[in-house]
């Protein structure tokens, strides 16, 4: 059978993925509403009821994290859900020959569907509570490069998460400090030199900043660096893609019952 | 006839202990040429084998527990990566073992049986059209439509040959499931798939000398990885397995 013949069989996949989680669940895929709507809400009321003052900025601070917290979700979710994407996929692996590459569209789908649900809502909630003028289609086009390194990232951590979990579960840790690392709630410059040199070699710095301040209409002062990671991300995401396709299958049979 | 699957000098090897199967996954994800070799405590799971497979055979695999012959059905299926050697398959194979008969346990029956059948190739459209006739043969009535964490393991079986009736793939691979299942529908599934033989293939392991002998028209014995007999004789593979 030829890639073109697993079309059906990918779509199937993708409903499983998106309705799997939510099987015992009263509320179901409402959940992937629910979620981002609560999240943006908490900031709104905080905002609101000035529990939260972080002084005087050039951009809305709430918008400012709302969205920078959504794109960090999008990395986040893809490392811990594409991570495991081999490992529970053993049943359907069991069902045949299945070209491994499926198994990651079809959990990437999953993380995508609730970053655009949850950017929809968010773009709702900054809309009508913070009353800010948002850039919609320029923020579409450059988090382009965070899905494509989200991707990249899913893949090559799938397949070691069979192999070492000590290395995943280390990645995992890992995060909890790249989150501070990466100016989600604060802006990239900081005053340690040390602290604004690390973030500077962090691509999700630029991933982030970027699509942010262009949807929140800022000036951008680290877009050469977010090209040159563009160029990065896209060799790496290459690579990525042909170690999966020619590795993954390996990895497998450590799975097998 | 025509050749549906051939393996040339196929091998896959097994590490028997899961710290150094790790640190083996781990090492062959980043090497650009894997060791072909066997390294310190690993051992072959099938060796040097070459196997034609046509149209219309029906072949019963025999061999001892740790023979290969799981490994050896798992590598026709692609579930397994060989480690060298050639594997061509040019058909929709089917595997059915005893452990893969659920996808989801939270989903029907019927749910599995558009996951199974969009995997062979077919569109949902084309799969609606072909649900009566697994809703003839497996007999699961109304329980197609619970999920299939609440089936039994001969529920499992029905449904599973009832997909097999609806879908007709090219080859069904059958490891010990036929087992479970109660003797009428055990009945059933053997004189369908004497039908089912005349157009397609059928490759069975089974330790049930009776089923091997009054259905297969082909027999290959397994010892140590390895096929040591593949015959039409069915009788003298049988002996030749009674006595190793």
């Amino acid at each position: 059978m030829h890639f073109w013949d697993y079309r059906h069989y990918l779509l199937e996949l993708v409903k499983v993925e998106l309705t799997q989680n939510y099987k015992k669940s009263f509320l179901g895929v409402i959940w992937l509403i629910i979620l981002p709507l609560m999240q943006s809400l908490v900031w709104i009321f905080l905002e609101k009821t000035h529990l939260l003052n972080p002084g005087i900025l050039r951009v809305n601070y709430i918008a400012f994290v709302i969205i920078g917290t959504m794109s960090w979700q999008l990395y986040n979710y893809s490392f811990d859900q594409m991570g495991n994407s081999i490992s529970s996929s053993v049943r359907a692996l069991m069902q045949g020959y299945i070209p491994m590459i499926l198994i990651v569209i079809s959990r990437f789908s999953l993380i995508f569907v609730r970053f655009v649900l949850s950017f929809i809502v968010n773009v709702i909630i900054i809309y009508f509570f913070l009353d800010i003028k948002l850039h919609v289609f320029s923020f579409l086009i450059s988090i382009i490069p965070l899905m494509i390194f989200c991707l990249s990232i899913g893949m090559i951590v799938s397949m070691i998460e069979v192999v070492s979990e000590d290395l995943f579960i280390l990645g995992k840790e890992f995060n909890k400090i790249l989150m501070f690392l990466t100016p989600i709630i604060y802006s990239p410059k900081v005053e340690s030199s040390f602290l604004e040199y690390i973030i500077s070699m962090n691509p999700l710095t630029y991933f982030i900043s970027v699509p942010r301040s262009f949807l929140l209409g800022e000036e951008q002062t680290l877009i050469d660096n977010y090209y040159k990671y563009c160029f990065i991300t896209a060799i790496f995401f290459i690579l990525s893609l042909i170690l999966y396709t020619k590795k993954a299958r390996v990895v497998v049979e450590k799975l097998v019952e | 006839m025509m050749e549906l699957i051939n393996l040339e000098k196929v091998n896959k090897k097994f590490c028997k202990r899961l710290t150094y199967s790790l640190l083996y996954g781990f090492m062959d994800l980043f090497l650009f040429k894997p060791s072909v070799n066997l390294r310190k405590h690993e051992d072959w799971g099938i060796h040097n084998i070459d196997l034609k497979i046509s149209k219309g055979e029906y072949i019963g695999i025999l061999g001892k527990n740790g023979s290969g012959k799981t490994t050896l059905v798992r590598t026709l299926s692609g579930i397994y990566q060989q480690n060298s050697g050639v594997v061509k398959v040019d058909c929709k194979v089917l595997p059915m073992f005893v452990g893969n008969l659920a996808l989801n346990k939270f989903y029907s029956g019927l749910d599995n049986y558009y996951i199974m059948g969009t995997l062979l190739g077919y569109s949902r459209k084309q799969l609606t059209e072909k649900i009566p006739i697994l809703k003839d043969f497996s007999e699961l009535g109304d329980d197609l439509y619970n999920p299939m964490g609440n089936y039994s393991s001969g529920m499992r079986i029905r449904l599973r040959f009832g997909c097999v009736k609806a879908l007709m793939p090219d080859v069904l691979i059958i490891d010990e499931a036929l087992s479970v299942t109660d003797i009428h529908f055990q009945k059933k599934c053997t004189s369908f798939l004497m039908e089912y033989t005349k157009h397609n293939t059928v490759v069975i392991i089974s330790h049930d000398m009776s089923l091997i002998k009054d259905n297969c028209r082909r027999i290959i014995v397994m010892e140590k990885g390895e096929i040591v007999m593949d015959t039409e004789d069915i009788e003298a593979a049988i002996n030749y397995y009674k006595t190793q």
